[in-house]
């Protein structure tokens, strides 16, 4: 079953759902049931969160710089050492 | 009264009935008596009452009877006194000008006082009356007799028949007197039935909130509660309509509820059973009740009809066999556990313008734990409760009562419910949310709350780290240089960024650096294996890693390490980096923290902001002194440190704070690194206090701290380090976390340091470090200490199955609801899923509950107690381990096949894990090489100390592993063979107590062999491990070596290989050097010129050295000295008799200190064996502790004779007075004394008791060699039996020989009875005849 805040978890079949759950749309042994959660929760984080988020996005995609961050580490010489140098 | 008269009336004497026999046996172990109290309603005329008591009595023999002991007999015969004798004992009182209370408190007092009455002799009446006048018209009687005399139905036929000859209708028909009953019973049954046999301790039934009882006496107590009459009427119906006796109605509700709190299927109760067979005895007064134990069980479906119907078919049987066995019932047990009794509460009886009704009727006979008593009227019933005070809380008990009412009001209405579905009342108090769940509108984070303290006080300390100091202002600029670096290598919110650093000013920056940049900081312990640190960076997700150690190559490819030792630019912009600031919010995640999984992988616990900052300000409000805490309050804000105190101080003393000396990687570190930086306090850093040994050192120094958090674990070894002055002003708070805490631990701070405040705190990983506390006090019993009640911003539920909250006292899982829950476990859905569920009752809706796979219960006082686990995860020292994690690395070693991994609770030190391995190549397959393999992959807490290898994991009838198996294989002793170490390079111990030390290391480690140089913690000892290994290093050889040797640089000692002897730069725990210690010590105890006398100084073979029995004195032996059957000399041990010198010296005597310095003395005299070893008396302890001393030493005593020698433990009478056997011994061997050494009694008193003292505190260990234990056959017999299986615990069973020898405990040393110890003595130890004698070498 799952909550407004889009979590998972699960719950005997013969009992009410408690307030605020509903189904997920998977019945059946507890296994299943947690394997079926397994491939859809794929975002761990609270719904109320993730639209935050993307509220703030929006807001600040004008200044905001796309390019890949790693890109970025060359920018400062401070004490950077790349493990992968080291490890080669 | 004439010797004939006497003589005549012991001749009138009655056997005692086979229930009597059995009471006057349990009469010696404590007081038994039957009591009733009857209220008299109206004009009551005294007199006329009096004499109604005194025809009564007159009525009935058996209460004018006295018992009188058979001598040499183990029972009394009853003797009967004449009717017109002075009649029962008689006292009145008026209560009529005190208060309910008191008067209630008085007759309470008068009920207790009469209980310890003897039972009767020839001017001491068996009954006796109290008459409490309690206002007009109202009136209490008291009667007291003893069990012997009455059951409970006798009380009540009593009050019966005080009533018929008060309204002047006296009983007129015949009645049977007991001593006819008796007689019949043993014409019919035969003179001797055999006696029950002695059964062991009675199996207790375990309930979460008893209390174990300890030593001493049990506290009677007793609460009664009256039963609703629907109630009442409710069961009898039932009764009625099932057509059982209302009693088994009652039984089957009471196992319902024993097996609901105890959680257990088999029941026993001991259930009372009438006893009165015959029409005859129906009406007979006197003792015919009996008990009969009878086991339910109650399984899942079992529905009442059914469990009634067996209580009444076993009830009966009961009956049965006992009807045709008298003699048969419960074996003899020393206190028996839970009982039930069921009686008629007979109507109030209106006679002669006065009503009579029993308020409470009371037999006590075998002193059960728990004992319910119902009382059913026509309509009205009550249930009384008596129980032990030290094992049952009043409260407890009320509770209980008002469950059973519950009970007996569900089951019968809904007959065909499962009893064990039955519904109790819910536990009040427990951890609801009473409208707390409301969030702090203004959500904050963690980093947030260090800023807000930066700008209040930005010059106090916030970091004390070695010679390192950064005020607020410094850590805060420093943090955001930091925070920038990080921003514009691409940290967003919740970008997970590893942090790796010793405990340093470096580290706490690091962490609020990446708590500025919006990311989520990941700890990480620098002692983690490097293979466990580059797992945790994948499983994270870590890009980043600050370290102060960048040269280890922890981080896999792709995870750039940024060195924490360096300096950031100063004007690296903060807000640098592509998209300006990005705060995170409350719900964002602050860490990322690793637990134990038992998957066998480690999960990652995923905390936001919302729930570390709510624990936080919680624990600024109540773990630091209100008034300082500087929250939500700007205008009180004096911003500590600000007008510079402190500063200069050197990091002690006065300035408060914490010291954070946990791992970062543990959430429990999380108190001491944050709660000083919200509230404006330094928190000190050392990486040294890892060892809980540095950090206790350290602790013995300071003061002023504001908090002081440990665990039980590192608490013990704390309490053992430090001094009792040491304790006071350390710490303000002190908080205990992560393991179940016991009262005991504490008990060193609340005597030596009643100002700091002590809790007990309770909260998994997965919700933010804190949710329950118990702040230790006065009222707390010993015992485990409560977790408490949920902190504001949690909520504590404790469930069953069902998700329904539990009754007081039944176990149930603890669920934890609130703003503390973490996000869930990263990457891992479907366990997030599984552990968070959804909160069935919530008033917000949607919420979840974090499942804690804790047990626990609430008390009668709302408190939450916690209980252990419902899975195999286990606490090793506060740190959580999944077996499962560990076997999972374990079986990745090539060498083993399978694995299974224990917790070995060891009271004395913390616990330790232990493995067991199947393992095909036993060379290779080493412990040192398994260790080593783990602990390449796992923290050092999670690597088992002992390996032993099984040629299969045990298991249980379900497949699982069986943990108590396992158990006894990996342990030092069990049956699984330890693993060699893989050693041979090292040198071999070099003498004898080296090879002890080296042993008890092999013990404690399980590695074999150890040699001379190796290193304890080399081996895998750790701190804790090391306070044990001093423990057992003093126990044996009597030292007093203190924990911190391990630690201290060996003095260099004389000789050129001085400097070798060092196995560790600044340690010393090798057995060379410890032996070194020890034997230096040893030389400790030096013999006073006066402790021994040659008796008979010439003679062949080896010579006999005899310990003197309590007295301390030589001269009981001149006997034997003198005896020509003795062939070798002989010497005689004694305290020497100016006792007086050495008054101080005895106040903290002990066997084992008179041993040593006995054997320095025999050293003297003969400096290698052969010896032969006597202790008479109490002298066979010092005897018996001498040979072990020997055996330590690598020598052995040829033969060590225990002549009437008991361990004191056995005897009940023992505690508190000298009156024993010992005692009585050596008062009779100081009769023999001159009449001017017996002006020196007074001093030999002394030594006497001195020497008692000593035996009493005496717990012998094993010993291998012979032992010949002899005894005197006028000795009891049950004290002699007692006296073999208590040595046969401690001697080698195949070496220990048993002689009865003819006389006393005294006249054993005397002629002519001494000859035949002589005699055994020449046989035992000189065995060959024709002169070839195999000890020959006498002393020269």
């Amino acid at each position: 079953m799952v909550n407004h805040e889009e979590q998972y978890s699960v719950w005997p079949a013969d009992r009410d759902n408690p307030a605020g759950w509903s189904d997920a749309g998977k019945s059946g042994p507890k296994s299943d049931c947690l394997a079926h959660i397994e491939d859809v929760w794929t975002d761990m984080r609270p719904l109320s969160l993730r639209r935050r988020l993307r509220a703030g996005e929006r807001d600040s995609q004008d200044s905001r710089d796309s390019q890949d961050s790693r890109d970025l580490q060359d920018g400062w010489g401070g004490p950077v050492a790349e493990s992968a140098d080291r490890a080669g | 009264m004439t010797a004939e008269a006497e003589q005549a009336r012991q001749v009138e004497g009655f056997r005692l009935s086979f229930r009597q026999r059995r009471l006057w046996e349990l009469a010696a172990r404590g007081p038994s008596w039957a009591q009733v109290l009857v209220t008299l309603d109206g004009e009551l005329d005294t007199d006329r009452l009096r004499a109604a008591l005194h025809d009564t009595v007159a009525r009935h023999e058996i209460l004018r009877s006295a018992y009188r002991q058979v001598p040499g007999a183990r029972t009394a015969l009853l003797v009967v006194h004449d009717a017109d004798g002075p009649g029962p004992r008689w006292s009145q009182e008026e209560l009529g000008h005190l208060d309910e209370t008191a008067r209630r408190r008085r007759i309470d007092e008068e009920v207790r006082a009469r209980r310890q009455l003897p039972h009767g002799g020839p001017d001491d009446p068996v009954l006796r009356a109290a008459l409490f006048a309690l206002g007009p018209g109202r009136h209490a009687l008291l009667l007291t007799t003893t069990a012997l005399a009455a059951d409970g139905r006798t009380l009540r036929l009593l009050v019966d028949e005080l009533a018929e000859r008060y309204a002047g209708t006296p009983p007129t028909d015949e009645v049977l007197q007991y001593s006819q009953f008796t007689e019949w019973q043993h014409q019919e049954y035969g003179e001797e039935p055999p006696h029950p046999a002695p059964g062991g301790p009675a199996p207790r039934l375990s309930l979460p909130l008893r209390r174990p009882a300890g030593s001493g006496r049990p506290e009677r107590r007793t609460v009664t509660a009256p039963l609703p009459d629907a109630v009442t009427r409710a069961v009898l119906d039932y009764a009625r309509r099932r057509r059982v006796r209302p009693g088994a109605v009652l039984l089957a509700c009471w196992q319902t509820l024993l097996s609901r709190i105890g959680g257990q299927r088999d029941i026993t109760v001991d259930a009372l059973i009438g006893g009165r067979y015959f029409e005859e005895t129906a009406t007979a007064v006197g003792h015919f009740a009996q008990w009969a134990p009878i086991t339910a069980r109650i399984d899942a479906g079992l529905v009442l009809d059914a469990l009634a119907a067996r209580a009444e078919r076993a009830l009966s049987d009961a009956e049965e066999a006992q009807q045709d066995d008298p003699s048969c019932g419960p074996p003899e047990q020393a206190g028996r556990d839970i009982g039930f009794v069921c009686v008629d509460a007979p109507a109030p009886r209106r006679a002669g313008g006065v009503t009579f009704a029993v308020a409470w009727d009371d037999v006590e006979t075998e002193s059960h734990a728990l004992r319910l008593t119902c009382a059913l009227g026509t309509t009205e019933g009550r249930t009384t409760w008596h129980y032990d005070g030290r094992q049952f809380d009043d409260a407890y008990v009320r509770a209980l009562a008002d469950q059973y009412a519950v009970l007996l009001a569900a089951l019968p209405a809904a007959p065909a419910t499962p009893v064990r579905e039955a519904r109790l009342p819910s536990a009040a108090g427990a951890g609801q949310l009473r409208g707390r769940l409301q969030e702090p509108a203004d959500g904050r984070c963690l980093h947030g709350l260090v800023e807000r303290q930066a700008r209040r006080s930005p010059d106090a300390l916030a970091v004390v780290a070695g010679t390192e100091r950064l005020t607020f202002r410094e850590l805060d600029t420093q943090a955001d240089r930091w925070s920038g670096v990080l921003r514009a290598r691409g940290v967003r919110v919740e970008t997970p960024v590893a942090v790796r650093a010793a405990p340093s000013a470096a580290l706490v920056v690091a962490l609020l650096a990446v708590l500025k940049a919006g990311g989520t900081y990941v700890p990480l312990d620098p002692l983690l294996p490097p293979l466990r640190t580059r797992e945790l960076l994948e499983r994270a997700g870590c890009r980043t890693l600050l370290t102060d150690r960048p040269d280890e190559a922890v981080a896999a490819e792709g995870v750039a390490c940024l060195d924490l030792r360096e300096q950031p630019p100063a004007d690296t912009d903060p807000d640098a980096g592509p998209g300006g600031p990005c705060e995170a919010g409350p719900d964002h995640l602050a860490y990322i923290m690793f637990t134990s999984g038992s998957s066998g992988t480690p999960k990652g616990v995923m905390l936001p902001h919302r729930a570390v900052c709510d624990y936080l300000l919680w624990s600024a409000r109540t773990y630091v002194a209100s008034d300082d805490v500087r929250d939500g309050a700007e205008d009180r804000d004096q911003g500590y440190g600000a007008d510079g105190r402190g500063r200069d101080e050197g990091g002690r003393g006065g300035m408060g704070g914490a010291m954070a000396h946990s791992s970062i990687g543990f959430d429990l570190t999380v108190t001491s690194l944050f709660l000083p930086l919200v509230t404006g306090r330094p928190v000190f850093l050392d990486p040294a206090w890892r060892d809980a040994l540095a950090l206790s050192a350290d602790l013995a120094d300071r003061t002023g701290l504001d908090l002081l958090k440990l665990t039980p674990s590192h608490l013990k070894v704390v309490n053992r380090c430090l001094e009792p002055d040491d304790f006071t002003g350390i710490t303000g708070s002190l908080v205990l976390g992560g393991e179940a805490l016991d009262r005991s631990a504490v008990d060193l701070w609340t005597a030596h340091a009643p100002e700091t405040r002590i809790f007990n705190e309770y909260g998994p990983t997965e919700t933010a470090v804190g949710v329950c506390v118990h702040e230790v006090g006065a009222h707390d019993g010993p015992g485990p200490v409560p977790i408490g009640r949920p902190m504001d911003h949690a909520e504590v539920l404790v469930l069953d199955d069902d998700l329904t909250p539990v009754p007081v006292g039944v176990p149930g899982e603890i669920y934890i609801g609130g703003t503390s829950l973490a996000r869930g476990y990263l990457g891992a859905p479907a366990a997030t899923a599984e552990r968070f569920v959804p909160h069935p009752f919530s008033p917000e809706p949607g919420r979840r509950l974090y499942r804690s796979g804790d047990l626990a219960c609430v008390g009668p006082d709302g408190l939450v107690r916690y209980l252990g686990r419902v899975d195999d995860q286990i606490k090793v020292n506060g740190v959580r381990a999944e077996p499962e994690e560990i076997r999972a690395a374990l079986l990745r070693h090539p060498g083993v096949r399978d694995a299974a991994v224990v917790l070995v609770a060891d009271a004395e030190s913390g616990d330790q894990l232990a493995a067991c391995v199947v393992a095909d190549d036993v060379r290779t397959t080493t412990a040192q090489a398994l260790r080593a393999h783990l602990a390449e992959r796992l923290p050092a807490q999670l690597v088992p100390t002992t390996y032993a290898r099984t040629e299969a994991i045990p298991l249980t009838s379900n497949g699982k592993v069986d943990q108590a198996a396992v158990r006894s294989l990996a342990t030092a002793g069990g049956s699984g063979s330890p693993l060699p170490s893989a050693g041979g390079a090292a040198t071999p111990p070099a003498d004898l107590v080296e090879a002890a030390v080296a042993r008890v290391f092999e013990k404690l480690l399980g590695v074999a062999p150890v040699g001379a140089d190796d290193d304890f913690f080399a081996l895998g000892g750790h701190s804790l491990l090391a306070v044990r290994l001093i423990a057992r290093l003093n126990a044996e050889f009597h030292a007093e070596l203190p924990v911190p040797v391990l630690f201290s640089e060996p003095e260099a000692g004389p000789g050129p290989d001085a400097d070798h002897e060092v196995g560790r730069t600044g340690r010393a725990a090798t057995p060379k050097h410890l032996a070194r210690l020890l034997k230096a010590r040893n030389a400790g105890p030096h013999a006073l010129p006066d402790d021994i006398v040659a008796l008979r100084p010439r003679g062949e073979g080896a010579p006999l050295f005899c310990v003197h029995p309590a007295g301390g004195e030589a001269t009981g032996f001149r006997h034997l000295a003198a005896c020509p059957e003795l062939r070798g000399p002989l010497y005689a041990l004694q305290t020497p008799a100016d006792g007086a010198d050495h008054e101080d010296r005895q106040e903290d005597l002990s066997v084992e200190a008179l041993a040593a310095r006995y054997l320095a003395a025999v050293r003297a005299v003969a400096p290698t064996g052969p010896y032969l070893l006597l202790g008479w008396s109490m002298g066979g302890l010092v005897a018996f502790e001498m040979a072990r001393l020997l055996e330590l030493r690598g020598e052995r005593a040829e033969m060590v004779f225990l002549v009437e020698s008991y361990l004191t433990a056995q005897h009940p009478e023992s505690d508190g007075d000298d009156d024993d056997r010992d005692a009585a011994g050596t008062a009779a061997a100081a009769q023999d004394l001159s009449a001017a050494e017996s002006l020196r009694l007074d001093l030999r008193r002394r030594t006497n008791r001195a020497h008692l003292r000593a035996a009493r505190a005496y717990r012998p260990s094993r010993y291998a060699g012979p032992v010949a234990l002899v005894q005197a056959d006028e000795q009891d017999g049950d004290l002699r039996r007692a006296a073999i299986r208590r040595w046969s615990r401690v001697c080698a069973p195949a070496r220990l020989t048993h002689h009865v020898l003819e006389g006393d405990h005294l006249t054993l040393f005397e002629p002519p009875y001494v000859s035949e110890l002589a005699r055994l003595i020449d046989r035992t130890t000189q065995p060959t005849g024709g002169g070839g004698r195999r000890r020959g070498r006498g002393r020269g």
